[in-house]
């Protein structure tokens, strides 16, 4: 063979190996029927609740390029949020922060103790007369 | 020289168009009728058959005075601004309304503010668009998923429209072509990547268009 054929080849080879290495599969993969729920290491869950097991035949699209997940998940990105205290009022509006480029305006009926957040943007909202403590726990959605 | 041709030929029309009524016969009638107003579209002339316009173009033709003039021309280019810009590293003007790449937007609170209502997908012409939704744990209504075809959507800006909440918007990026088709079907994680990074141009592009919506 050509010699700088082959050290191309040989270039190219080494090249496809350290990608691999770099993505978090190995190039062998263990059978689906070695993997049991005990060991079975699952890779980040994406948005849509996507995740495999090692052994995935799937994974092999993410051997050149890694798997895209967007760490920021909106579900605790709102829990993170403190509740807004309304003090006594029976009702709040929540419009998103801006009447125009937030959402459609909805008002909240706050009567319940515990804490109502609201459909559209997830602020949470409470009437502090009658929420008190342990109240605080209760979860509302209005919709 | 065509052009003193040119100028030879057109009194010769004239000279023509003087001295010669043009006959017409219709039903056995013969009629007389003037044709004066020919218009010349031929070359200008380049003297007006005196001496002194005759040696004016003669000049011209021997010094050249087209091509200095041409020169001046080219002069005056190099001190002009380009028209052009230097693409990859200069970006031209783009509207407000401009329709790239998709987007999902959240709130300032992190949350997500596609509530699954499938207008988009609804008004979508090209049906490029596919939502699945269901009760997060949490108990709020959120898509599952949330996928574009970025190879069937003809960019018409239906679904930036339909959403109530501005959700789904259309942003000012155009580069981001793929190597494979795979790579322009969108995923929900693709999306709300795009808003991510976008956020700050798409909320000053709805921000200077609220009040003509």
């Amino acid at each position: 063979m050509n010699r700088s054929l082959s050290c191309s080849l040989r270039i190219s080879q080494r090249i496809t190996s350290s990608l691999r290495g770099a993505s978090s599969t190995s190039v062998t993969k263990p059978s689906p029927n070695e993997v049991t729920k005990k060991n079975a290491k699952f890779d980040e869950v994406t948005h849509t609740g996507q995740a495999w097991d090692q052994s995935d035949y799937r994974l092999q699209r993410f051997d050149i390029a890694p798997k895209m997940v967007n760490p920021n998940v909106a579900q605790t990105l709102v829990a993170e949020k403190a509740p807004k205290d309304c003090g006594h009022s029976h009702t709040t509006i929540c419009d998103g922060g801006h009447p125009a480029l937030g959402h459609p305006r909805v008002f909240i009926n706050l009567d319940k103790p515990g804490v109502h957040a609201c459909g559209y943007c997830g602020n949470r909202f409470f009437n502090s007369h009658v929420t008190k403590g342990e109240d605080l726990k209760i979860q509302h959605l209005s919709t | 020289m065509s052009m003193r041709a040119g100028g030879f030929v057109r009194e010769a029309l004239l000279r023509l168009n003087k001295g010669s009524p043009q006959a017409i016969t219709t039903g056995g009638v013969q009629q007389q009728q003037k044709r004066t107003n020919y218009k010349y579209v031929g070359a200008p002339a380049t003297t007006d058959g005196t001496l002194a316009g005759d040696i004016n173009a003669g000049l011209n033709s021997v010094l050249f005075s087209e091509l200095f003039r041409g020169f001046g021309v080219m002069l005056g280019h190099v001190f002009m601004e380009p028209a052009t810009i230097n693409y990859p590293f200069e970006k031209g003007p783009l509207s407000a309304r401009f329709r790239g790449e998709h987007a999902l937007r959240r709130y300032p609170s992190g949350e997500e503010r596609c509530i699954a209502c499938k207008l988009c997908e609804a008004v979508c012409p090209a049906q490029a668009i596919t939502i699945e939704a269901e009760t997060r744990p949490d108990g709020s209504r959120r898509t599952t998923r949330y996928d574009i075809d970025m190879t069937k959507c003809i960019y018409c800006g239906l679904c930036q429209e339909a959403c109530p909440v501005d959700a789904i918007v259309e942003g000012p990026n155009f580069e981001y072509s793929t190597e494979t088709h795979e790579e322009l079907l969108y995923n929900k994680e693709k999306l709300l990547l795009n808003g991510d990074r976008w956020e700050p141009e798409l909320a000053a592009n709805l921000q200077s268009e609220y009040l003509y919506r």
